[in-house]
């Protein structure tokens, strides 16, 4: 559904992702891993084009683009088909929660008004927001401030998420409602990209599991795979310091 | 101290006529540098090359002169260029007869559009480039993305600082009457004229602008709140 090829993506002379290729089939939950540094949030920030990447090609669809000389037409049509959930939420402070889910219905994708509305309502109850549709983002806390995010990103019905380490700045009792929201997405069938450190959704909900470090893609395959078969050395590595007390057959 | 409460009443009265073309000068400077002021800040705020470097060098030009110049120079230039390129034009139009409220209008845009440059420039820089990236992600324009969710956020953020402006430009517009524009300054300097009551015309204009300035306060202070709700 979406493939991305040979992404290269360098910040003034540091490279930081050096030719990644990947590719998201409807229904997948791909959850990409790695240390800090190792391009993972980049690779999904180029797949929306929050970052020019400086060399690779797009295929979504139909619809196929060059990443670093995308037009702004092209640009806009990739981003009416997807959605991104921020790891520091991002919500419009000067708009209220229902606000919030509305702008990128209305505005976003011209949807009228009343329509919008009930789109966006739907989406805050499905979050378990029902009660705070009124509500600025400063009056919110950290955990019900990402699930309003993630409304924002359900009520436009993109055809993938993109989740950049949506849990990484929460409090730990809130993760635990987060992730349970996300399990609800992905079973029902929603294409999400995530990038995240929570290792267990990474094995009990993808289908598929993306090891990167220092801008390339080390190894993917299941979660099986990945968590207990594990090829190459510095997958092994890395899991050891992020899960201790596993133990590893080759 | 022996002031004549009599004459400061009467000038008191008459001064108040100058209180519109006060306003007058503030409004309309306002409506031109609030826009220029703004445009001038994206330049810098984008690194636009050309035009950057015209806005820093023009903010640094109208800060660095005192207005009173300013005043001056476009009061002595300003007519006599109109002058020259009406006559060329071949237009009988004598621009000597131009109220001179306007060439007031002119100064006071450009000054005061400087100073709001940097004001919004200061303003547009404390939302967090978050706010654009998410609504970019969820599909609007950078139009749309400015008009509907940074600028109404640094607009509450640079409310102080306009306030600040306009209450400048209030007090600044004084020096209108070098240009020979009846505001309250003029009246009551012409009124003290006649008499030498020079004290009590001076606590007279002190007193109007004194009320002028506070109700601009007041003003500022309500829209900030109102602006600023969600905060």
């Amino acid at each position: 559904m979406v493939r991305v090829n040979d992404v290269h993506k360098a910040f003034q002379k540091k490279e930081v992702l050096k030719g990644v290729d990947l590719e998201v089939n409807k229904g997948d939950v791909v959850v990409i891993l790695g240390p800090s540094g190792s391009g993972k949030t980049t690779l999904l920030r180029c797949m929306n084009f929050l970052e020019k990447a400086d060399q690779g090609t797009m295929v979504f669809d139909t619809l196929s683009v060059e990443l670093n000389k995308a037009s702004k037409k092209e640009i806009a049509d990739i981003r009416k088909k997807t959605a991104f959930v921020f790891q520091n939420y991002n919500l419009f402070n000067n708009k209220t929660a229902l606000e919030n889910v509305t702008e990128g219905l209305v505005i976003g994708r011209k949807i009228p008004a009343a329509k919008a509305d009930k789109i966006a309502k739907d989406a805050l109850d499905k979050v378990g927001l029902f009660d705070k549709y009124d509500y600025y983002p400063s009056k919110l806390s950290g955990g019900q401030q990402q699930r309003v995010g993630i409304a924002r990103a359900i009520a436009v019905n993109p055809e993938v998420i993109l989740f950049d380490e949506p849990t990484s700045a929460l409090d730990p009792e809130l993760i635990g409602d987060i992730l349970g929201i996300m399990r609800t997405l992905a079973k029902e069938g929603t294409t999400m990209v995530v990038v995240t450190h929570e290792m267990s959704f990474a094995r009990d909900v993808a289908n598929k599991v993306i090891f990167m470090d220092e801008g390339k893609i080390v190894e993917q395959g299941s979660p099986k795979q990945i968590f207990l078969r594990p090829t190459e050395e510095r997958t092994r590595q890395f899991l050891k310091r992020i899960i201790p007390d596993s133990e590893y057959t080759i | 101290m022996g002031l004549n409460l009599e004459f400061m009443k009467h000038t008191f009265m008459l001064a108040l006529f100058g209180v519109p073309v006060t306003l007058k000068i503030t409004m309309v400077a306002l409506a031109i540098a609030l826009p220029m002021g703004f445009f001038l800040a994206l330049t810098k705020i984008y690194n636009r090359k050309i035009s950057g470097a015209f806005s820093t060098l023009y903010v640094s030009f109208v800060r660095g002169t005192p207005m009173v110049l300013q005043v001056l120079i476009i009061y002595s230039l300003l007519p006599s260029v109109l002058n020259q390129i009406l006559k060329s034009a071949g237009s009988s139009v004598n621009i000597f007869d131009l109220d001179p409220i306007m060439y007031a209008y002119v100064v006071f845009s450009l000054n005061t559009a400087a100073i709001l440059a940097e004001v919004f420039r200061s303003a547009l820089q404390t939302v967090n480039t978050g706010q654009l990236e998410a609504a970019h992600s969820a599909g609007l324009s950078t139009f749309h993305a400015f008009k509907r969710i940074l600028v109404p956020q640094a607009l509450v953020v640079a409310m102080p600082n306009i306030c600040n402006a306009t209450i400048n430009l209030i007090k600044g517009s004084s020096l209108a009457f070098l240009m020979t524009v009846k505001d309250i300054t003029a009246i009551a300097k012409i009124e003290a004229a006649y008499g030498y009551n020079y004290i009590e015309a001076y606590l007279d204009i002190f007193l109007i602008y004194l009320i002028l300035c506070a109700s601009i306060q007041l003003l500022f202070g309500w829209l900030e709140k109102k602006l600023g709700v969600y905060r």
